[in-house]
């Protein structure tokens, strides 16, 4: 899955830490998901998503290579 | 007072090494000494060594302390001062009972703290975010497979009758060897993503 996390949060002006006190999650959560390791559940996908006032499938698109 | 994940990197390990040499150092000092001042001193060492430890492993690991982590600590350090307080001075004390069952009371009273830390362990797991459970049940199930690989390895050699084997002890060692190996993995799988 790709995602724009590590894009939305830099233009917020948001560390990986702050966002992850934000949501209630680990740093390496953050990181995980900003690198593609880690695809988050939907109720973190929707938190995500809410924070950045995005909409969902704005911020994840499935990677069709994988 | 900056918070210790904020620190520079030389100071968050050189924290982590200062948690590292009280813990093995008074650990040493545990079953180096005998009387009863030293083996005090060395109780509060290890549990000052494992409160310096488990706030500089997040550090190094650019993680912050969180509510779950610092209910962690409050949890699990008493009941590990209690189990070894059991270990250290009640235990011992099955040498001049001859009760079975005052035996058997006296020498399994240390598994009522193990038990806590159990469900103390289980609690945490519980309260971790999404990927750390599913970390946490990649190590569980990493310790499963190397502790059994070991454990049939073992018993086909004693089988051959090509090494003796203990059997109280590798029941000993059981719980420590999956909780060493599970504290691996999970530690190697934290590692991966410590990166900013």
């Amino acid at each position: 899955m790709k995602n724009r996390v590590r894009e939305l949060r830099e233009a917020h002006g948001w560390s990986q830490g702050a966002l992850a006190e934000q949501l209630d999650v680990s740093r390496q959560t953050i990181n995980a998901i900003e690198t593609g390791k880690y695809d988050p559940s939907l109720p973190l996908a929707f938190k995500l998503a809410r924070l950045f006032k995005q909409r969902i499938e704005s911020m994840f698109e499935p990677d069709e290579g994988r | 007072m900056a918070r210790m994940d904020e620190w520079s990197a030389w100071q968050r390990w050189g924290v982590w090494l200062l948690g590292w040499a009280l813990y093995v150092g008074a650990f040493w000092l545990l079953l180096a000494g005998a009387g009863l001042a030293t083996r005090i001193v060395a109780l509060a060492g290890i549990c000052a060594g494992l409160l310096v430890l488990t706030y500089s492993s997040k550090a190094v690991l650019n993680e912050r302390m969180r509510k779950i982590d610092h209910w962690q600590l409050r949890t699990i350090l008493p009941a590990f001062l209690v189990y070894m307080l059991l270990v250290l001075y009640v235990m011992p004390l099955e040498a001049g009972i001859a009760t079975p069952w005052l035996k058997a009371l006296v020498v399994l009273s240390p598994m009522l703290p193990v038990l806590f830390i159990a469900w103390a362990v289980v609690r945490y797991v519980n309260r971790c975010d999404e990927m750390e459970r599913r970390q946490h049940l990649e190590a569980a199930g990493v310790a499963v497979v190397v502790v059994s690989v070991a454990c049939m390895t073992l018993g086909l050699l004693s089988a051959a009758k090509l090494i003796t084997v203990n059997g109280a002890l590798v029941l000993l060692l059981m719980l420590p060897a999956l909780c060493v190996v599970y504290g691996f993995a999970c530690t190697w799988s934290k590692w991966r993503n410590r990166a900013r």
